[in-house]
C-alpha cells in the first residue's frame, strides 16, 4: 500500500456560495460545506396575459413549490380541459401577475457537500475552501467527469455488466483490464458514481459522455429505472452544476483510467501489473475521492483518486 | 565573461514542453548566434511538480556542454542575463469581456491573445446568454486574468449612451472565478474600455480584485490598440503566475524575467522586415500563429493537449474523420482515437516495436499535425480581419449581400502573404523535410507563391525573449539566415477559374531565374510537382497564370517574385485550394500517395512527363 500522506485540497464555491463551516472544523464527504444559492437563479413560468378569467394561481408569493408541481392551471373547453402550468424546479414563488403574464420562481440553494474526510483549513468567502486530511494519494492517467466520493469496490477479472451488483448506489466501480462500453453503461445505470479501469477506447468514453450530457435528475430516473432505488439527490451533480453553468439536478459520472486509451498489446511488456491495482484491490470498501480532471498537462493538479 | 566588448551573452530558458532547453546565446554587432543547448525532461507539472527540477537539470546539461560552470566569473551568465520563456497554454488562461462580441469584445481577445494568454471564456451583451448564465459560465472557469472593454473614447455617456460596460462590469464584478495560479484570490481585471467609464468600472471590481487600467483597445471605431493590454497581459504573468503557480515555484530565483512564449513571438514578428509574415509555432501542447499584415499584429492558439472529451477543454475537438481521411492504410476510428489522445495526453501507447507500427505512427503524427495546423490557421483566419462596426464604402459584393456584414473579413490571404516561418518542437514530428513541407502546405493552406521557411535550431522564440527582455537585443534581425532555413517556395494558384468547358487543364507557365540559369515549367490542374533548386541564395519567379487563374496578382495577372532558394526547390502544385481528398477509399489512397511521392521526389510522380521533361533539360542546361 503506498505510504499516506497529507493532503490539501481546494472546494470551489460557486457565484453567490456562503460557508456553512469554519475554520478547524472536522468535515466528512457528506457534509454541507455551503449553499450554492446564485442571487439571480429565478426561474419563470409563463402564460399568455390574456388569459380568461378561467386562468387560476394556485400559489402566493413566499409558497414553496416542487418541480413539477402545478403552479397555476386554467379551464378550457367549457370544462372538458385543463391546462396546467409546472414549476421546473424546487423552490419559493417570488412574484406571481396574472397581467404581468408570468409566475416567477426563485430555486432553493443547492446544498453542496465537501466530498473529502478532513478538516477545514482555510475559508476564502466566494472563492472556496481548503481541506486538508491523510490519505493515499493515487495519481492516474486520465480523468473525466466532475469530483465524486464513494465506497471502492471491485470487480472481478474480465467483469462482465452481471458480475455488477444490481444497485450500486455510492460505490466507485474498479475494474480491472479493459473498460467496455457495456460495463460502462451498466454501472451509470446501476447509480455508482464513477468507476476505475485500467483503459478504455476513447470513442467509448466520448460515445458515454456525449450521450450523459445535461442529463436531469428525473430523465436518469425514468430512463435508468431501478425498484426501490431513489437516487441521493444530495451527491447528483455536485461540482458539476458549479463548474458547468448547468441545472442543478444534472446527473454526472465520473471515469479514471490507469493506464490510457486503447487495449494493450499482446507484447509481454504490456503484461506487467499495474501498481494503481493492487492498491486500489487493497483499499476495497473504503472511502475513496475522485477528482476527474482531463489532462496530464493542465494546469493544476493532474486527475487523482484519495483513499481516505 | 559574460561581456567582452560590444559582445554579450545570456541565457534563456524554454519550459513548458515536456522537454526544458537551456540555450546560450551571444549577441554581437547586431547579431544573435547560438553557442550551446542543453536539454533536460522537464518535471510533470499535473503531478503537482514545478518546472525548476527540469530548468536546473538543462542548465547543468548547458554547463557541461560548454564546460562553463553555472555560476562565477568563468560562468555562464548570472540571472539577470537569463531569461525564461513559457509555453504558457493554461497556465495564463484569461475570460474576454466586451460590450459588443464582434467590436470591443473581439478588440480585448486579440489583447488578452497578444499577451500570450489563452482565452477561455468570450463574453458580451450579445453572446445570446442571459445574466445568470453569464455569470455563472464566468464563473465556471478559473483564469489568470479577466480584459474588459467597451466604449469609445469621447463623449461616451453623451445623450444618456454609454452605460452599458458599466453595468456589465457590475453584473459580473459579483462573479468573478478564483484566479488560476491561485485560487486564494481573484483574478485582476484589466480594464481597457472608455477612460471615461474607468472609475465606474474600478468601484464595480474594485471590492473584489485589483483593477489595472490600461488605453481603450478601441478608442474609436475604426482604430484598435492591443499593445498595451498586451503587455499588462505579460507583466500579470510574470509578477503573478510565474511568483505564486505551482508549477513556476522557485523559477523567478533563476532569472531575471519570464516569458509567455506567445507575447515573445509576436513582439519578435514585429521585428520582420520583409513585409507581410505569418509564423507558426508548433509547440508539443499548442499551435501559436502569430501574423503582421499590412502592419497589423495577430496572435491566436491552438491548445493541442485536450481529451476532447466534452470536459471543458478549450479549442475546438479534433475531427478523427478528417485525421482519418489523410492515412493511406486504414486503421478505423477507435484505434485511431486512442493513439492520437494517447499522445495528446503523452500517454505511453502500447506498442510493439514493429517498423509497420513505426511507419504507423510517423503518418498518424503528419495527419494530425496537418488537422491541427488546419484548425489553427481557420482560427486565425477568424480573428486577423477587419475591424467591425466601421463605417466604409461597401464593395460591390457587400451591396449585394455577398457578406453578412460590413467588416469582419479576414486578412489572411496568400495573395498579400509571401513568407511562412514556422518554429517549434512539432516540425520535428512531421518527419523530414519533403514531409514537414507536405503537411504545412496543406495544413495551412499554402497557396499564391509563397516561400516556406523553417526555425533550423527553434532559436526563434529565444531570441523573441531576449529581443523583449534586453534592450541592446531589440535591434538585431532574428530572421537572418543565422536562424532560419528557407525550405521550399510554394506555386499554387489562390483561386481557380470554372469554364463551361471544366477547368484549363494548364493554370500558369513559370520561370524560375537562379543567376543566369532559367528554368521554365507549367503549372496543371490537379498535379504537383518540384523542381530541384541547388545553386544560388535567390532566385526571381515568374508565374503567368492561364486567364482566370489567380496566383496572387489577380485573375490572369503575372506574378514576379525574388524568393530565397530553399532545400527543396519549387513545388509548382495544381491542386485547387482548400485542397480536398477522393471520397472514394481506394482513389483517396491512390491520390495521397501520388502526392506523397509528387513532394518526395523531384521531378515527382504528379507532374506530367512533358513538364518534367521541360523542366529536367532546362535545369541541366539552361537557357541564359
Amino acid at each position: 500500500m503506498t505510504a499516506v500522506t497529507r493532503f490539501l485540497r481546494h472546494c470551489p464555491f460557486g457565484v453567490g456560495g456562503v460557508p456553512l463551516v469554519a475554520v478547524g472544523d472536522e468535515v466528512t464527504p457528506r457534509t454541507i460545506i455551503f449553499n450554492h444559492s446564485p442571487d439571480d437563479l429565478n426561474y419563470a413560468v409563463r402564460f399568455d396575459k390574456n388569459e380568461g378569467k378561467s386562468l387560476e394561481i394556485l400559489k402566493a408569493e413566499g409558497d414553496a413549490v416542487w418541480k413539477g408541481e402545478a403552479v397555476a392551471h386554467e379551464i378550457r373547453w367549457f370544462g372538458l380541459g385543463i391546462t396546467e402550468y409546472i414549476s421546473p424546479v424546487d423552490g419559493v414563488i417570488a412574484a406571481a401577475s396574472r397581467e404581468g403574464g408570468r409566475i416567477l420562481i426563485r430555486a432553493n440553494p443547492v446544498a453542496v457537500p465537501c466530498l473529502l474526510r478532513g478538516r477545514v483549513a482555510e475559508i476564502h468567502p466566494r472563492r472556496g475552501i481548503a481541506v486538508e486530511g491523510t490519505g493515499t494519494v493515487v495519481k492516474v492517467a486520465l480523468g473525466v467527469g466532475a469530483p465524486a466520493c464513494g465506497l471502492l469496490w471491485n470487480a472481478p477479472e474480465r467483469a462482465r455488466p452481471a458480475d455488477l451488483p444490481p444497485a450500486a448506489p455510492g460505490l466507485i466501480m474498479v475494474v480491472p483490464g479493459f473498460l467496455g462500453s457495456d460495463l460502462l453503461a451498466a454501472a451509470f445505470a446501476r447509480r455508482a458514481v464513477g468507476i476505475i479501469a485500467d483503459r478504455a477506447d476513447h470513442v467509448t468514453l466520448a460515445g458515454f459522455f456525449r450521450e450523459i450530457a445535461g442529463l436531469t435528475l428525473d430523465e436518469f430516473e425514468a430512463r435508468y429505472y431501478l425498484p426501490d432505488q431513489v437516487t441521493d439527490r444530495a451527491l447528483i451533480g455536485r461540482h458539476g452544476a458549479l463548474d458547468k453553468g448547468v441545472p442543478s439536478d444534472t446527473v454526472f459520472f465520473t471515469v479514471m483510467l490507469t493506464g490510457g486509451f486503447g487495449e494493450p498489446s499482446s507484447d509481454a511488456g504490456s503484461d506487467a501489473p499495474d501498481p494503481c491495482r493492487g492498491i486500489l484491490r487493497e483499499a476495497e470498501g473504503r472511502e475513496a475521492y475522485l477528482s476527474g480532471r482531463v489532462g496530464r498537462y493542465a494546469a493544476g493538479r493532474g486527475p487523482e483518486i484519495i483513499i481516505f | 565573461v559574460t561581456s567582452s566588448g560590444s559582445a554579450c551573452e545570456y541565457v534563456v530558458l524554454e519550459i513548458g514542453d515536456p522537454t526544458t532547453r537551456a540555450l546560450l546565446l551571444r549577441c554581437e554587432e547586431g547579431r544573435v548566434a547560438v553557442i550551446a543547448v542543453g536539454e533536460a525532461p522537464a518535471a510533470d507539472p499535473a503531478g503537482g511538480a514545478s518546472y525548476l527540477a527540469g530548468a536546473c537539470a538543462a542548465l547543468a546539461s548547458l554547463s557541461a556542454r560548454t564546460g562553463r560552470p553555472p555560476a562565477g566569473e568563468e560562468g555562464l551568465p548570472p540571472a539577470d542575463r537569463t531569461v525564461v520563456v513559457s509555453r504558457a497554454g493554461a497556465c495564463l488562461s484569461a475570460a474576454v469581456v466586451g460590450v459588443m462580441g464582434d467590436i470591443s469584445g473581439r478588440s480585448a481577445e486579440k489583447a488578452a491573445l497578444a499577451g500570450g494568454a489563452t482565452v477561455v471564456g468570450a463574453y458580451g451583451l450579445d453572446d445570446g446568454m442571459h445574466g445568470g448564465a453569464r455569470r455563472t459560465a464566468l464563473n465556471s472557469n478559473p483564469v489568470d486574468v479577466v480584459v474588459v472593454a467597451g466604449g469609445i473614447d469621447e463623449h461616451l455617456f453623451a445623450f444618456g449612451g454609454g452605460t452599458q460596460v458599466v453595468a456589465l462590469g457590475q453584473a459580473l464584478a459579483g462573479a468573478l472565478p478564483a484566479a488560476g495560479h491561485d485560487w486564494r484570490e481573484f483574478p485582476p481585471v484589466i480594464f481597457a474600455g472608455s477612460a471615461e467609464a474607468r472609475e465606474q468600472v474600478q468601484g464595480a471590481f474594485g471590492e473584489y480584485t485589483e483593477v489595472i487600467p490600461a488605453g481603450n483597445v478601441r478608442p474609436s471605431m475604426d482604430e484598435e490598440s492591443v499593445d498595451e493590454v498586451a503587455d499588462r497581459v505579460a507583466g500579470i504573468f510574470a509578477a503573478r503566475v510565474a511568483t505564486r503557480h505551482p508549477a513556476y515555484a522557485g523559477m523567478s530565483a533563476l532569472a531575471g524575467d519570464l516569458l509567455p512564449s506567445g507575447y515573445a513571438l509576436l513582439r519578435l514578428t514585429r521585428l520582420f522586415s520583409g513585409g507581410n509574415l505569418l509564423l507558426v509555432d508548433m509547440g508539443n501542447r499548442q499551435v501559436d500563429v502569430c501574423s503582421l499584415i499590412n502592419g497589423n499584429l495577430t496572435r491566436t492558439t491552438l491548445p493541442t493537449h485536450a481529451a476532447d472529451l466534452g470536459d471543458g477543454d478549450p479549442g475546438q475537438p479534433l475531427d478523427l474523420e478528417r485525421v482519418e481521411a489523410w492515412l493511406t492504410t486504414p486503421v478505423g476510428q477507435p484505434a485511431l482515437g486512442n493513439m492520437v489522445y494517447n499522445r495528446r495526453l503523452g500517454l505511453t501507447p502500447p506498442t510493439d516495436g514493429s517498423l509497420a507500427q513505426v511507419e504507423r505512427e510517423a503518418m498518424l503524427d503528419r495527419a494530425v499535425c496537418r488537422e491541427e495546423l488546419s484548425q489553427a490557421i481557420m482560427g486565425h483566419r477568424r480573428l486577423a480581419s477587419l475591424l467591425k462596426g466601421v463605417q466604409r464604402a461597401r464593395t460591390i459584393g457587400e451591396a449585394l449581400g455577398k457578406y453578412l456584414s460590413v467588416g469582419g473579413q479576414t486578412t489572411v490571404d496568400f495573395s498579400v502573404l509571401r513568407t511562412v516561418v514556422v518554429t517549434g518542437p512539432g516540425t520535428r514530428a512531421a518527419g523530414g523535410p519533403w514531409a514537414l513541407a507536405q503537411v504545412l502546405v496543406e495544413g495551412l493552406r499554402i497557396a499564391g507563391v509563397t516561400s516556406i521557411m523553417v526555425d533550423r535550431g527553434q532559436t526563434l522564440t529565444a531570441v523573441g525573449a531576449l529581443a523583449v527582455a534586453h534592450k541592446e537585443v531589440a535591434s538585431v534581425d532574428p530572421f537572418d539566415a543565422e536562424h532560419i532555413d528557407p525550405l521550399i517556395t510554394v506555386v499554387a494558384p489562390v483561386a481557380c477559374a470554372q469554364t463551361f468547358l471544366g477547368r484549363i487543364r494548364v493554370m500558369a507557365w513559370v520561370t524560375i531565374q537562379v543567376g543566369g540559369t532559367v528554368k521554365t515549367a507549367r503549372v496543371l490542374t490537379d498535379q504537383i510537382m518540384r523542381l530541384p533548386v541547388t545553386e544560388g541564395r535567390e532566385m526571381v519567379i515568374s508565374v503567368t497564370p492561364t486567364p482566370g487563374y489567380d496566383f496572387g496578382a489577380g485573375p490572369g495577372k503575372a506574378v514576379t517574385i525574388a524568393a530565397p532558394v530553399g532545400r527543396l526547390g519549387v513545388i509548382l502544385d495544381g491542386r485547387p485550394r482548400p485542397v480536398s481528398l477522393p471520397v472514394n477509399p481506394q482513389r483517396r489512397r491512390e491520390t495521397l500517395l501520388k502526392w506523397g511521392r509528387a513532394f518526395e521526389s523531384p521531378f515527382g510522380a504528379g507532374g506530367d512527363a512533358e513538364t518534367a521533361r521541360a523542366a529536367d533539360g532546362a535545369g541541366g542546361g539552361g537557357r541564359s
